[in-house]
């Protein structure tokens, strides 16, 4: 069933540098995540860079409003110069740490199509796995917003009778969004259980 | 009833003519406050007597249109409903895919005899379409109608002998009473107000009416709104399954549809605990409870009971849910580390049907999910937790009361449980 082996138990989780890696690790197996949340015979396939480099551009964008905001700040109010030179460094600090958990939260999220049920993780300190048997599904929705359409990036998401479920894989490549709806739908119509 | 010919006419009905006049009670009561307020101010009128004249006319010849215009037709298949002037609106509802229907009668429809009929469907959100108002006696046939129609899909032909009803459960007053006062937010109001009694007497300053009186209405509104509409619950089994009646100003009455219940909380506030009581809420697929205080008739089993009636009703709409299953294990030694006061309470049991998990402090509360009806599960991990091997898994089932949650297992056994999803049920 799914006592794949995992290869390279302890290898690094970044997967390699050119967006669209990810499809070819998924045919190869995937990329095996290196640490203890890894539950046995579930092999992740990754999210490629793209999306942190998304996330990244956007936090620095609004970076770039706020430090500009406090440039004017300093400028033309009188008695602002201190704080929001204090402003301006705490602004950076949360940039410069905002910058490595953006790149941590993205490599942590990852999906896994088993036998009988997709299986979805994020989240780098509180983490999170989201199982959904194929049968469950009621609909599965591709979106890309102009943002993520400029970096080739489209997402996933899952829905059940049930509104708690989350079951969401963003990051992906539209090309390879869609074909992950196709086999989901067409596994969903396959092993169809009532609500 | 069939379509005969003209579509138009044929077979289509109105509501009663005293409709507008109930919908637009409430209106006309706002008005007459108004209107009372102007009088005892006395000196200046702010707003001359035709203006009301005309709204109260206004708001008539609005409720007369839109009386006249609406009509509903039941059909072989369908519930059609036709309504609007200016944008017709023709709305069908497949009578076999009606998950529920309720009489509802709010106080004034009450006091002439009048109800309205609630009709929901599966995956709508909220109440699909409403007929107001009927007689109390139509509506209740019609009801009964939509119900064995709807019922034919499941295979639960209509009976020609009527079996009377079977009375399963009813609440005494009394103890509907003394529950709602004995609930936990009553009782920290009233620890918060001896509090600041006390602190005020200390400090030398008398009893502030300002902070209690607040205090006093708020908890006072939620007392009597608890008792008045769990007042005389009566829960019943008839041939078409369980029904459900209650409401002490406005009655309600509902169809319990125990084939589609797909989840069930059993929550014990912390004197009722003491005292043996509990309540019970289902989850009923179909049936959508909007906002967290609104738990609305048809997902209540029963609002108080004591612990025994209480395990009684349970297996009404559970068959098969015997101590095997509600029989919890606490999570390991080690969580009361994440969580002192409350970790004892946890816990997670269950059988090949069903998933039980148990906790909370001072409301303890009891989800039982069938594994049938689990729609996906999320594990999720802190740091804390993953410190000490400890996962949390939480259920999802249909949008209901029922949430059941595995809080720090053993993270062994918390992957097990989430893989165990979509396991289907075991026939039963």
């Amino acid at each position: 069933m799914h006592d794949l082996q995992r290869s390279g138990a302890r290898s690094p989780c970044r997967t390699s540098g050119h967006a669209g890696s990810y499809v070819h690790a998924r045919t190869l197996g995937g990329v095996s995540s290196p640490d203890a949340f890894a539950v046995p015979g579930v092999d992740w396939v990754r999210l490629g860079p793209g999306l942190t480099r998304l996330r990244r551009l956007q936090a620095g964008a609004v970076l770039v409003l706020t430090l500009a905001l406090l440039a004017v700040l300093a400028w033309r109010v009188p008695g602002w110069r201190v704080g929001s030179g204090v402003l301006a460094a705490g602004a950076g600090g949360l940039a410069a740490v905002g910058w490595r958990v953006l790149d941590r939260s993205v490599r942590a999220w990852g999906y896994a199509e088993r036998a009988d049920d997709l299986v979805v993780t994020r989240g780098a300190v509180w983490r999170r796995i989201d199982l959904v048997p194929y049968g469950r599904m009621q609909m599965v929705d591709v979106s890309s917003g102009p943002a993520e359409r400029a970096f080739g990036l489209a997402s996933v998401r899952l829905h059940t009778a049930s509104p708690s479920t989350r079951a969401y894989i963003p990051g992906l490549a539209p090309a390879e969004a869609a074909r992950l709806r196709d086999r989901l739908t067409r596994r969903g119509q396959q092993q169809a259980a009532g609500l | 009833m069939s379509d005969r010919g003209h579509p138009r006419s044929a077979g289509f009905r109105r509501v009663h003519p005293v409709s507008p006049l109930l919908r637009g009670g409430l209106l006309l009561a706002a008005l007459a406050v108004t209107l009372g307020r102007q009088a005892l101010d006395g000196n200046r009128v702010v707003w001359p007597w035709w203006a009301f004249a005309l709204v109260v006319a206004g708001c008539f010849a609005v409720g007369a249109v839109s009386w006249w215009s609406t009509r509903y037709r039941i059909g072989d298949d369908e519930l059609r409903i036709d309504s609007g002037v200016l944008v017709r609106r023709s709305r069908r509802i497949r009578l076999d895919r009606i998950q529920a229907v309720e009489v509802q009668q709010p106080f004034l429809a009450r006091l002439v005899g009048m109800a309205s009929l609630a009709i929901e469907t599966a995956g709508g959100s909220g109440t699909e379409a409403t007929l107001a108002y009927l007689p109390l006696r139509q509506a209740a046939e019609l009801r009964r109608h939509l119900l064995v129609e709807a019922g034919r899909e499941g295979g639960e032909a209509p009976t020609t002998t009527a079996s009377p009803d079977v009375v399963l459960h009813r609440v005494e007053p009394g103890l509907l009473l003394a529950a709602q006062l004995l609930r936990t937010g009553p009782l920290l109001a009233a620890l918060g107000a001896l509090a600041t009694a006390v602190v005020g007497t200390l400090a030398g300053e008398p009893l502030s009416l300002a902070v209690l009186l607040p205090l006093a209405l708020g908890v006072g509104s939620a007392v009597l709104q608890g008792f008045s509409r769990g007042y005389g619950f009566t829960l019943r089994r008839s041939e078409h399954g369980l029904s459900v009646r209650a409401g002490l100003f406005g009655v309600q009455s509902s169809a319990l549809p125990v084939q589609r219940v797909r989840g069930l909380v059993v929550r014990e506030p912390v004197v009722w605990r003491r005292l043996g009581w509990a309540s019970v809420d289902v989850t009923v697929a179909g049936v959508v409870v909007r906002g967290d205080d609104d738990t609305r008739l048809s997902t209540t089993l029963v609002p108080v009971a004591r612990r025994a009636d209480a395990e009684r009703l349970v297996t009404q709409v559970l068959p098969g849910l015997g101590p095997a299953a509600t029989a919890t294990t606490p999570p390991p030694r080690r969580a009361r580390r994440l969580d002192p006061l409350a970790w004892r309470r946890l816990g997670l049991g269950g059988d090949d049907a069903y998933v039980v998990t148990r906790r909370g402090l001072l409301t303890r509360r009891t989800d039982v999910a069938p594994r049938g009806a689990v729609q996906s599960a999320g594990l999720r991990q802190g740091p804390l937790q993953r410190r000490l091997g400890l996962a949390t898994v939480a259920l999802h089932l249909p949008a209901g009361p029922a949430d059941p949650t595995a809080v720090h297992r053993l993270a062994a056994e918390a992957w097990q449980l989430t893989l165990a999803t979509g396991v289907p049920r075991p026939p039963a």
